[in-house]
């Protein structure tokens, strides 16, 4: 039973990678850019969140909230920040991107203080199903839940629908998808309105397991994140899904029988350090 | 249907085509020869709208075309079917055809997408495999299908015979040359074989480095092959 609940321990903690990486590897598909950025969503999704519910609002329409606010944010910064280095070489979108999160990192700082704020109330932390004497938490609950319904839902857009495979072939090449009458630029928006919309689902999610939201909790998640994407291939979906949850589980197990000689959070660097030296490409092929 | 007048084309600062003056009319298939490097891609990827005209003017039915996006000119009438093919690999043979046909209301994309897979019955058998597994033959006609999509009434083929087996490019040649026939559709295609596309062309015009260097009809080009050969002698191999 104990090797059970790690192990879906472990498949919640991959969810929520999951969440955070499939935008990054959705963004890296189609713009090459390493968008590091992605951390401030998650963490102004968590920002957002929080002050709703303190303000009254019920959970679920907090979350909304800040989901919403993210895929706005997500969206304008592309347009303001990325798009006008798109046709410049690949590392200026990349220090753009670490020079944003810096900045929005430090708004968050300067708006609402260096401590983090904590949910006045936190039922779905403290309450949770008994599945069959295995306990899990509504957040964890509604972490896997999302991951599997972006994942489910992301998949079917993206084979069953026309928007959807527009989506692939602008991945696959831009100029001939364009000259078709696919919008690019359509398509870069609405990949980064997805991508930030789960990146702050994520982030109002993780706030709600730690009861704490504050201003650099994006960047041990980036930086995972980061790690993931490379190991499941840069651009490749289903690599970044597994490879989202194999370091969930890793992790989730690593705790217990590495605990000694590694940090929790080193593990992922340290499996990635380790996959690199064996397959540089990773263990799946990117684009 | 399209004309070229006096056009240079740009590939950043250098001029590739120079002067060009070119004509395609419906119902006609005009052939596009010269050596590796001589602007014929250029000049296909110019009236595509990829590629910017510097000097002259572009029309197609009558109206100039030079301002348009290469979207806009699809919707227009233009079918481009580009050098190296350029299918989207990861996607199946009926999405390529799905995002070839875009532009046109869900119902009128999937009535095209059984008449252009009808053209070529190995399409049909292979619709849901993906594009980049299938063989080179496979993906020119997969290519060729997907520029169908929209009806095109003129059709830009660059380099279609490359690579390909004589079997696939006869094929490819008989449903071009079919749908010139039947349905008025104008052609301009580049190509290499030059022993091939001379019995199916109907007017050739050969470039080097950017110039015009000869233009009459397939009929006198094949009279004197001699003079084509020299011409394309320039290219390696
Ligand atoms: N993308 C490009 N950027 C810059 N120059 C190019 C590009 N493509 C082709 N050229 C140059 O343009 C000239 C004509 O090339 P191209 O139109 O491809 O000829 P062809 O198709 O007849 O072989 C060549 O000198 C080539 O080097
Ligand atoms: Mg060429």
């Amino acid at each position: 039973m104990f090797y059970v609940e790690l192990l879906i321990a472990g498949l919640v903690q991959g969810a929520m990678y999951a969440m955070m990486a499939l935008g990054l590897t959705l963004i890296y598909g189609l713009l090459r850019i390493l968008h590091i950025a992605h951390a401030a969503f998650f963490t102004l999704g968590g920002y957002v969140g929080v002050l709703a519910a303190n303000s009254g609002l019920p959970l679920g329409a907090a979350a909304a909230l800040g989901v919403l606010v993210a895929a706005t944010a997500g969206p304008l910064v592309y347009g303001t920040v990325y798009r006008p280095l798109l046709d410049k070489p690949p590392y200026v979108a990349l220090i753009a991107s670490i020079g944003l999160l810096i900045a929005m990192e430090d708004g968050f700082r300067l708006l609402f203080g260096p401590y983090g704020l904590s949910f006045a109330e936190n039922p779905w932390f403290v309450t949770g199903p008994d599945l069959g004497g295995i306990f899990l938490n509504w957040v964890q609950i509604a972490l896997g839940l999302s991951a599997v319904l972006a994942i489910a839902g992301l998949g079917l857009f993206a084979v069953g629908s026309r928007a959807g495979v527009a989506w692939r072939a602008t991945v696959d090449d831009p100029e001939m998808a364009m000259s078709f009458g696919v919008s690019p630029e359509r398509v870069r928006l609405l990949a980064f309105a997805l991508a930030s919309a789960l990146a702050g689902l994520a982030g109002f999610l993780v706030g709600l397991l730690n009861n704490l939201i504050e201003p650099g909790m994006g960047n041990i998640t980036s930086y995972k994140g980061l790690a993931i994407v490379v190991l499941g291939g840069l651009g490749n979906v289903p690599g970044t899904l597994w490879a989202s949850l194999l370091l969930g589980v890793a992790e989730s197990f690593g705790t217990i029988y590495l605990d000694k000689i590694l940090d929790r959070d080193a593990i992922a660097f340290f499996i990635l350090v380790a996959v690199l030296m064996w397959r540089p490409q990773g263990l799946a092929r990117g684009r | 249907m399209l004309e070229l007048a006096r056009v240079s084309v740009a590939r950043g600062e250098l001029r590739v085509v120079r002067d060009l003056e070119l004509t395609v009319s419906a119902g006609e298939m005009v052939a596009l020869l010269g050596p590796n490097g001589a602007g014929k891609t250029s000049t296909i990827m110019a009236i595509a709208g990829h590629v910017p005209v510097v000097e002259g003017t572009i029309r197609f039915e009558g109206r100039s075309i030079d301002t348009l996006s290469p979207p806009e000119r699809t919707r227009l009438g233009l079918g481009l079917v580009p050098e190296g093919r350029r299918i989207f690999p990861d996607l199946t043979v009926r999405e390529n055809l799905v995002v070839g046909g875009y532009l046109l209301s869900r119902g009128e994309a999937q009535k095209r997408e059984r008449e252009v897979t009808a053209l070529f019955p190995r399409l049909e058998e292979r619709r849901q495999q993906r594009a980049g597994t299938l063989s080179g033959g496979e993906q020119q006609m997969l290519s060729i299908a997907r520029a169908l999509m929209v009806r095109p009434r003129l059709l830009l083929v660059d380099e279609l015979s490359l690579g390909l087996m004589p079997a696939v490019v006869d094929l490819c040649f008989e449903v071009l040359v079919r749908l010139c026939r039947e349905q008025g559709l104008a052609c301009l295609v580049v190509e290499q074989n030059t022993q091939k596309i001379l019995t199916v062309a109907d007017r050739v015009t050969v470039l080097s480095a950017g110039r015009t260097v000869w233009q009459g009809t397939a009929e006198e080009a094949r009279a004197d092959e001699a003079l084509i050969d020299r011409m394309l002698g320039l290219e390696a191999g």
